[in-house]
């Protein structure tokens, strides 16, 4: 069960990468309908933005799986094993928690769009549950995974936490 | 009161090592429940977050940058600017400084730009018997460049949360980065000056520079590409991104034929990785954000310091101290998300230029990077230099009164920064 | 005591913040305290386009947003930008009254998603930016990229054989000045307000599209106060109105000043000029229809019924 939700949140993030890769075809050929052509697209500005909803939601329990999400860890990382195993338990309940909350209100805003047929007032008017399901979609592949990590936490050792970061 | 309880929320959440994201984002939750707002603009902040064209730019330019560093334009790079100054006094430290900065012009990031010259630097410098501490010193703060020389991730947030246009944030950056990188190189001559530990680099001849030149030109000419079609205003940022994205998988894959499918993937999903951490903690801030202005914490800041401090230099002298406190301890999101908001409605009274601030902002930031104990271009070049955290630490003192020194010569000539948007 | 929170995406400066100030003292003055009013400026919590969903979820009890926001959900609302429909201070003045046929059905419409519209927020007619001389006729956009903020401008732009590109407010002024875009359109206040005469040289003065704010409060919260409470919030919203309504032809008057002060041109097109344009873009009124139904229609021929 535990592996399915890691093998099912691998291929989401595989997706979520391949979603930024389009974006950055969609924005390339704009550029290219716009200087070249004279036509700017109607479609690529917003469609690349609704991939970015996309993208960006349905891979965080990717990145939570690979433990890339950017804390301060010094620390954390003096303490003992007991400790840390204590600081991850602690965080991953929290962020489940979180899940629970951005799930339930983002189904909430979803289903009013779906109720009232709220559209984008862009110059494709898409319908706007089509982006908004990204959230609770997304934040409860990312309380799966908490919750996978939780069950995993006894037996695996603590993680030593690294300090992430692109900057 | 209630704004001291809040931080020290903040700084115990963070402190018990909870992903950024999550504390600044659940912590938001909390005051929202507790202040009787509804939790629905949890959700409504996650959204808005990432519903944002310009943010796009972030995927985008660590996409071009990760296709780059996998396509091994770094090590062609470092040999055609050592071809040219490497016989100089301190001439491998010279390319070093000259290698991040022009790698800073295709990179957004600091850690990139440190890890990626690092790779190749390092080793260099350590067989030519240069002091190791100075070395990696000198890589950790060179990479810094990267956010300071356009493009720039902290730019694109800055301009993202003050709604200041990035291309103006960008060409800003280009006078005080160039500024910065001679200061580093003055630097590094000098201490080669009066440093016996190294060995001076035979000098190349013609045909070994032409060579190394010509396989490093594809990269230049792409940075050139950018940084003037920004200029000019071929492109937007995100387009520039784009565009830059498109022309280095056409570099490494075509021209030099160093990016294979699996360090195509590779890239692809660091890419995705790092912008998913970066997003996520801006969503986090967002929801803390829209939190603290419903307790009107921002609001009564900016009242308190539009109504105590009336010149521009105590103010920006504070906000400099706060911000070099800040950084030992913070990253930088979290340092620029947390402040902005509250210090962007005070800018204006006390006419400072929000462009010209957020340069100011960038160099601080880039201090935080590289000032212990956190500071995540100590800990990348720690990694890439395999060495100790203290012997690096040992090495960046120097470049941290230069960077402040510099904060202090853009302040009293202010034009080192504004005159390319505003004035060229 | 009850407080009123208001979402509001521009500056408290701007004159939209100005009268939700004056709104503010007026309330709060009227129920001796018992309302009050607190205001969100320069999109602290919200941007504008989230404003309807905002407001109508009831994560906020008031907001302010330009009406094309609800575009999408509601195409009708579009036909203040259908081009030149209401392209006098009087039509648009006929357009907005309280008694308006116009005014009345969209305010029904939006009432179904939620929000009551409080009041309408003028803020001026759209105006087009040249650089190089004024753009008389269609033929003068022919070609060229055009700066659009909507939906229904974007399909005039093409319908007159420009191409329209969607910029935000705030990178106007770097598509001007580096060309991203030829030419433009704005409220003429915006002029003023993000100093575009830096980057533009010509005005001229179409008058192609009315641009209306409209004041939300949450259908629930509206419901949830007492009678006495409800009335001393509509009394000052129709007091509101009216002074921004009024104070509007002299706010234009200034920008246009302003703005001719700072050296630009400005054009005011010729009858046939208009005839022009008009009859150009004739095909943005039948895609207007298509999209936004039997309301549409009504509508169109309500505002025919106003021209005469
Ligand atoms: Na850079
Ligand atoms: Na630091």
């Amino acid at each position: 069960m535990l592996k399915l939700i890691d093998r099912l949140n691998d291929a989401f993030g595989w997706l979520a990468a391949a979603a930024f890769v389009a974006v950055g075809a969609m924005i390339t050929y704009e550029v290219i309908m716009r200087y070249v052509f004279l036509a700017p697209t109607i479609w690529a500005e917003e469609m690349s933005r609704f991939f970015q909803i996309w993208a960006t939601y349905i891979a965080a329990a990717y990145v939570l799986r690979h433990r890339q999400l950017i804390a301060i860890t010094i620390l954390v990382n003096r303490l003992g094993p007991a400790g840390r195993r204590i600081a991850d338990g602690f965080a991953l309940l929290w962020i489940l928690l979180f899940c629970g909350v951005a799930v339930f209100y983002g189904l909430d805003i979803m289903l009013e769009s779906i109720r009232l047929g709220r559209a984008t007032s862009t110059m494709l008017s898409v319908p706007q549950w089509m982006t908004e399901i990204a959230i609770p979609l997304g934040f409860t592949l990312l309380g799966l995974q908490a919750l996978a990590e939780l069950i995993r936490l006894p037996k695996n050792p603590p993680a030593v936490g690294e300090d992430h970061g692109e900057f | 009161m209630e704004a001291a309880l809040i931080l020290a929320a903040l700084v115990v959440l963070l402190a018990t090592g909870l992903p950024i994201a999550f504390a600044l984002g659940g912590l938001g939750l909390l005051l929202l429940v507790i202040g009787g707002f509804s939790p629905i603009m949890v959700a409504q902040g996650l959204y808005s977050t990432t519903d944002n064209f310009i943010l796009l730019a972030v995927p985008l330019f660590l996409l071009m940058s990760n296709v780059l560093l996998k396509g091994g334009v770094a090590r062609d790079l470092y040999a055609a600017v050592q071809s040219w100054v490497g016989h100089w006094p301190g001439g491998l430290a010279v390319a070093t400084v000259l290698s991040c900065a022009i790698f800073a012009a295709i990179s957004g990031s600091s850690v990139a730009t440190a890890a990626t010259i690092g790779t190749a630097a390092i080793p260099e410098m350590s067989q030519r018997g240069y002091n190791r501490s100075f070395v990696l010193g000198l890589l950790a703060a060179g990479g810094t460049l990267g956010i300071l020389i356009p493009p720039s991730i902290p730019m694109i947030v800055y301009g993202v949360v003050t709604e200041e246009s990035i291309i103006d944030l960008f060409l800003a950056g280009i006078g005080p980065g160039l500024m910065l990188a001679g200061a580093f190189i003055v630097f590094s001559i000098l201490y080669a000056r009066f440093s016996s530990a190294y060995q001076p680099m035979p000098r190349a001849d013609f045909r070994e520079r032409l060579a190394a030149t010509w396989r490093a030109l594809p990269t230049v000419t792409l940075a050139g590409i950018i940084i003037l079609g920004l200029y000019l205003g071929v492109f937007t940022p995100t387009e520039a991104a784009g565009v830059g994205f498109a022309l280095s998988i056409l570099l490494t894959a075509v021209v030099l034929r160093t990016l294979d499918w699996q360090g195509f993937k590779d890239a692809a999903v660091d890419a995705m990785q790092t912008t998913v951490t970066i997003f996520l903690i801006l969503a986090g801030a967002k929801i803390f954000g829209k939190a603290i202005t419903l307790y009107r914490i921002p609001q009564d800041i900016s009242f308190l310091i539009s109504s105590n401090i009336t010149e521009p230099w105590v103010f920006v002298l504070i906000i400099c101290i706060v911000l070099l406190l800040m950084g030992f301890f913070l990253e930088a999101l979290s340092m620029m998300l947390i402040m902005m908001p509250v210090l962007h409605p005070s800018l204006m009274p006390l006419g400072i230029d929000a462009i010209w601030f957020g340069i100011v902002f960038v160099i601080m930031v880039e201090c935080a990077l590289i000032t212990p104990p956190v500071g995540l271009n100590l800990f990348v070049i720690q990694a890439v230099g395999k060495a100790e955290i203290g012997e690096v630490v040992a090495g960046v003192w120097p470049f941290i009164i230069i960077m402040l020194s510099s904060v202090l010569v853009i302040y009293l000539f202010p034009d080192i920064a504004l005159y390319i948007p505003f004035k060229l | 005591e009850t407080t009123l929170r208001i979402t509001l995406q521009l500056p408290i400066k701007s004159h939209l913040g100005q009268n939700l100030l004056a709104f503010e003292k007026e309330v709060e003055e009227k129920s001796g305290g018992d309302l009050q009013v607190e205001i969100y400026p320069s999109a602290q919590l919200y941007k504008d386009k989230e404003v309807p969903q905002a407001v109508g979820s009831g994560a906020i009890e008031m907001g302010t947003a330009s009406i094309t926001r609800f575009a999408g959900t509601i195409p009708a609302v579009d036909i203040f930008y259908v081009p030149f429909m209401f392209n006098s201070e009087e039509m648009v003045r006929k357009a907005v009254a309280h008694d308006s046929p116009i005014r009345s059905a969209i305010d029904k419409e939006i009432l179904g998603t939620g929000t009551r519209v409080l009041w309408w927020q003028a803020y001026g007619g759209a105006i087009m930016l040249s650089k190089g001389g004024p753009l008389k006729t269609p033929d003068d956009v022919k070609g060229k990229k055009v700066r659009v903020f909507g939906k229904t401008l974007g399909e005039f732009v093409s319908a007159v054989g420009g191409s329209p590109v969607l910029t935000s407010g705030s990178e106007q002024y770097v598509a001007y000045q580096r060309g991203t875009v030829d030419a433009g359109m704005t409220g003429v206040s915006g002029v003023k307000s993000r100093k575009l005469w830096q980057v533009m040289d010509t005005i001229t003065v179409t008058n192609h599209a009315d641009v209306e704010f409209l004041v939300l409060i949450n259908e629930d919260v509206w419901q949830g106060l007492s009678e006495e409470q409800r009335q001393i919030i509509a009394a000052a919203a129709r007091k509101v109105e009216a002074e921004l309504r009024d104070k509007m032809a002299k706010i234009e008057a200034d920008a246009y000043e302003a703005a001719k002060a700072e050296g630009m041109g400005v054009y005011t097109p010729t009858a046939a000029e208009i005839d022009a344009w008009r009859a150009a873009s004739a095909p943005v009124i039948e895609q207007y229809k298509e999209a936004a139904g039997d309301l549409g229609a009504k509508l169109v021929t309500e505002a025919e019924k106003l021209r005469n």
